[in-house]
């Protein structure tokens, strides 16, 4: 017995070394870790599970990219922190001619790059010039904002104005959220070499200066202590890639990261009642929906695809809308982080969002759906399902198996459909497969989703006729449209609410929710929320958006107003400029209760700890190896 | 049994007596032909590769382009140029003529992501997976190949019966699973590990700090990557070495009157290692194409979670190329392995 055990503490000793050598490491990590990462208290981590593609602003496309150039350029507005309003940011002010056709801009003195060299009008002008050639990639970029402006009008009048004309009345010239870049370093980058421009050392003017960018792993920055609207309150920050999520909440647990984006529901619950952790469920710019086949076609009109007809029947449609339990999907796929969805602009945009009346508004209701199908000649058949001059009622769901929500949307969907008559064939598909068959009009349903951004005009404009696919078979070009529905007078209207502005537009918009929702190309399921999750015992200072409490704390819908106001619990707000938002901070210091959190360097001496015992081990079985090889070689040498 | 031994000892004399005979007329040159020949078929290998590589890209669905502008603001014109700049819109045997040409330069193309040429993002991810996983092969193959020895010697000993078992079941968890396990443990119940990542957020320091730093944000990942693959090891080693137990060269040299561990040490394990080379040679091939799981749940930078997001993103240019340094990896590792039997292996080593 005792022979066994002392094997059995051999062995274990054998794997312990598996981690002990490894865990040298560690013992020396201890100290060396604290040492090394001095992460002084404002030094601000933020975890996020997306990547981050490059520091160009003309090419990157993760909501990532975005977060890293609103901080390092400036753009000439802001969306406002509370009602996504107009709100100066590098211009002061502006104007716009009695023929609403030239516009004026005003530059904001003293501001210099980052090198040190003034910002003046001139390179503003030569943004836009830049950002206007026709055809170009920085044109393709910015198109959503400067599609209209004539590139021979843009100049710079002295040293603070500038001045630029436009095709046609363009009420969103008011709000210009475009990188102003510095016109003597990118006047050597030509419109070729572009696209592949890492631009590693950005010249920026915004708060933020970028020291360094590791590929799949982080990019970090500095505070720009010239920045005119004064000095941020945190003078390093961190965005950091998680490729595991759950390893992101652990990091914000531990202290490791201060700020957690892109946590699932799960996640998110997990970090409950953490000491020293709140939670902000904010409602965001995203909603998925159970989108329909309303009959594919080009956008000259001829019909393409193997979409079933049935969809084409409203009666249908509609069936399938009240057959619908979004408040399910709510409950069981979101944990509550979501709101069931009725129209394409969501309520974070109230200015906008159109709610439909009670009355019409399609509420779960099963046995209404089943009413509608029976009156739309869809008799009950065999095996439950609905049959109609012979055809029984059968439809492909397709899903992308890249987002697990989808993939748990599914079954659900399958299963209400399944309750009212109609066979449902499941697929799930990478996003590549989907969006090639979709583009062919390949597909009866599918579910997917869309993020929507403060000016509604891109979201309204993928149900347009002319964002139906084009080219030939057998694989046209996708347009943005999905359900290839198609009004004239929706048409009209996205037209008419281009030239409009103020309450006039917000009447067109919502008229053209109103369309959407009553001939329901897509069934909207839900309004997600963006569960962020933050250390509020060491920073305070955000700045919500647009709800002043408990909005988005960061990843705003193309804002940025916290990282201007962020800073360490304790200490007073450095910014001068009032323009920017950190009057509506919030995050009080934690109650004292909770001040035993563990601080950074806690996991640093439990490592110093695990990594002492580590090489007390290490030694240890060396020692026993060097034991046998001695006893060895004299073995060996006697024999 | 016995006639078995015989044949191959009988053979082996023949082998011994033809080496013999052609040492007159040059033996050196049957080596060199070998190599020649075997790094000639390397060679084919790796050409063949590279051809596939570019279908297999081909054959996923056309429009990556879309794919990747979801949700931004493009018209049919604007999304022609990005194809255009992406090099997607090319007809098949020009974008196949460019490809040939372009990887025969060592061009591997620009990323889709990044905007950067495709080895600047590989030669990023190597160093971080050669650590990774160079280190745990290193240690699983030597606590490995010491349990096997241990286990096959003492056949169904207690340390035998443990050992097998437990390296089974280690074998038997998935890496990804092991290693969450042991971030809950490790990273969040104690929190003496860090939870991802290769150095400290904010940097790891310089010098002795930043190698500390390093090995410290090593441990976790190691552990499961030396855990999971110390039974391929272990038990290739162990039946290897109980094969050779009733081999007649093993009586003989007790016959002697050697001690049991020399026999063990000078005789036994020397033959019993071959089997194991060969395993070696083949998972340090594998090395460079990393283990893309456990990168993954650790955020380790290296080229498996390159390739992971690679394929999110997807950027095909830096998948292509990696598939061709992974396939480039293996193949060279077998051409050194055949190498190095030859050299090990007495049969042949006298020739």
């Amino acid at each position: 017995m005792a022979r066994t055990h002392s094997k059995r503490g051999t062995l274990l000793a054998a794997l312990i070394l598996v981690g002990g050598v490894v865990s040298a490491g560690a013992a020396l990590a201890g100290p060396a870790a604290s040492a090394a990462q001095p992460k002084g208290s404002s030094t601000f981590v933020v975890g996020n599970t997306g990547a981050v593609d490059g520091m160009n602003p003309y090419v990157g496309l993760t909501s990532i990219d975005f977060e890293v150039y609103g901080l390092v350029y400036d753009d000439l507005m802001d969306y406002g922190q509370t009602n996504y309003a107009p709100a100066p940011r590098l211009a002061t002010s502006w104007s716009v001619s009695k023929n609403k056709l030239v516009w004026t801009y005003h530059i904001r003195h003293g501001v210099k790059w980052s090198d040190g060299v003034p910002l003046t009008a001139a390179d503003v002008a030569y943004t836009f010039q830049r950002d206007t050639v026709p055809g170009s990639t920085e044109e393709a970029d910015n198109s959503a904002y400067v599609a209209n402006i004539v590139h021979s009008s843009v100049k710079a009048i002295g040293k603070y104005t500038v001045q630029m004309r436009v095709t046609k009345p363009t009420p969103n010239m008011d709000l210009l959220i475009v990188s102003i870049l510095p016109k003597h370093i990118w006047e050597h980058v030509s419109e070729k070499q572009v696209s592949n421009f890492p631009n590693n050392n950005p010249v920026g003017s915004g708060p933020f200066i970028v020291t360094s960018f590791k590929i799949n792993q982080s990019v970090t920055l500095k505070a720009n202590p010239h920045y005119w609207g004064g000095k941020p309150g945190i003078s390093k920050l961190i965005f950091q890639d998680f490729t595991n999520p759950s390893a992101e909440a652990i990091a914000l647990k531990n202290g490791s990261i201060d700020f957690a984006e892109g946590l699932t529901a799960s996640l998110f619950n997990s970090l409950k009642g953490q000491p020293g952790i709140t939670l902000d469920d904010a409602p965001s710019g995203n909603w998925d929906e159970l989108a329909f086949n309303n009959g594919a076609a080009t956008v000259s009109g001829k019909p393409i695809g193997n979409g079933n007809p049935v969809l084409r029947d409203l009666n249908v449609r509609r069936a399938i809308s009240y057959a619908l339990n979004k408040q399910q999907l709510v409950q069981h796929v979101f944990l509550g982080y979501a709101q069931p969805a009725t129209t394409i602009i969501p309520p974070i945009y109230p200015q906008y969002h159109y709610t439909p009346p009670p009355g019409s508004q399609y509420n779960f209701d099963p046995k209404k759906a089943g009413q509608i199908l029976t009156a739309d000649g869809w008799k009950v058949g065999p095996g439950g399902i609905r049959v109609k001059n012979g055809k029984q009622l059968k439809l492909r769901l397709y899903f992308g198996t890249d987002s697990p929500t989808y993939t748990q949307d599914a079954p659900y969907v399958k299963a209400w459909l399944t309750a009212i008559g109609i066979d449902v064939t499941v697929t799930g598909m990478s996003e590549n497969t989907e969006t090639q068959d979709i583009g062919n009009g390949d597909y009866d349903m599918f579910i997917w989703g869309w993020g929507v951004e403060p000016n509604p005009d891109f979201q309204l404009s993928v149900f347009t006729c002319g964002q139906r696919s084009a080219g030939s078979p057998p694989n046209y070009t996708p347009g943005w449209s999905d359900s290839f529905f198609c009004n004239k007078h929706y048409d009209d209207l996205y037209a008419e609410q281009k030239s409009l502005a103020g309450t006039a537009r917000e009447n067109v918009v919502k008229d053209m929710e109103k369309i959407l929702y009553t001939d329901e190309p897509y069934a909207l399921l839900t309004y997600d929320s963006d569960p962020q999750a933050f250390r509020s015992d060491l920073f305070t200072g955000f700045a919500p958006q647009p709800d002043t409490k408990s909005g988005l704390m960061l990843f705003q819908e193309v804002s940025w107003w916290s990282y201007r106001c962020l800073r360490p619990v304790g200490t007073s707000p450095s910014l001068t400029d009032h323009n920017i938002g950190c009057q509506h901070e919030i995050g009080a210091p934690a109650p004292a209760g909770t001040g035993s959190v563990v601080p950074p360097t806690g996991g640093v001496n439990g490592g110093m700890i695990g990594g002492i015992a580590a090489a007390v081990v290490v030694l240890g079985a060396g020692g026993f190896f060097l034991l046998r090889r001695r006893s060895g070689t004299t073995a060996d040498d006697r024999e | 049994m016995l006639d078995g031994a015989l044949a191959a000892a009988q053979e082996l004399r023949g082998e011994e007596a033809g080496a013999a005979r052609g040492r007159g007329t040059g033996g050196g040159s049957g080596l060199a032909r070998a190599l020649i020949g075997k790094t000639v078929s390397g060679l084919i290998t790796l050409f063949f590769v590279i051809v596939f590589n570019f279908f297999l890209f081909r054959v996923l669905p056309a429009d990556p382009a879309r794919n990747l502008v979801r949700g931004s603001a493009l018209t049919a014109t604007q999304m022609a140029a990005i194809n255009r700049t992406f090099g997607i819109g090319l007809p098949l045997p020009h974008q196949f003529w460019n490809y040939l040409v372009q990887t025969f330069q060592g061009n591997l193309g620009i990323s889709f992501e990044f905007h950067i040429p495709v080895s600047q993002v590989i030669g990023a991810a190597l160093w971080p997976t050669i650590l990774l996983v160079g280190s745990s092969t290193v240690l699983s193959t030597i606590i490995g190949v010491w349990v096997g020895i241990r286990g096959g010697w003492h056949r169904g000993s207690a340390f035998d019966r443990t050992s097998t078992a437990i390296c089974n079941t280690l074998y038997a968890m998935p890496d990804f699973w092991l290693g969450m396990v042991l971030l809950i443990v490790f990273a969040s119940k104690w929190a003496i590990f860090p939870a991802g990542g290769m150095h400290g957020f904010g940097g790891g320091g310089a010098g002795f700090a930043s190698l500390g730093d390093l090995l410290w944000h090593l441990t976790l990942p190691c552990l499961v990557l030396t855990l999971v693959y110390l039974a391929e090891y272990s038990l290739v080693m162990r039946s290897s070495l109980i094969d050779e137990l009733g081999a007649d060269y093993l009586l003989t040299a007790r016959a002697k009157g050697l001690r049991d561990a020399m026999v063990r040490r000078r005789h036994a394990v020397p033959n019993a290692l071959l089997p194991s080379i060969t395993l070696i040679m083949l998972n340090l091939g594998f090395v460079i194409s990393g283990a893309i799981t456990t990168e993954t749940v650790f955020t380790w930078p290296g080229l498996g979670l390159a390739s992971y997001n690679a394929l999110n993103y997807p950027d095909y240019p830096v998948l292509e190329g990696s598939f061709l340094l992974f396939s480039a990896a293996v193949i060279a590792a077998n051409l050194i392995g055949d190498l190095l039997l030859t050299v090990f292996d007495p049969r042949v080593r006298q020739a």
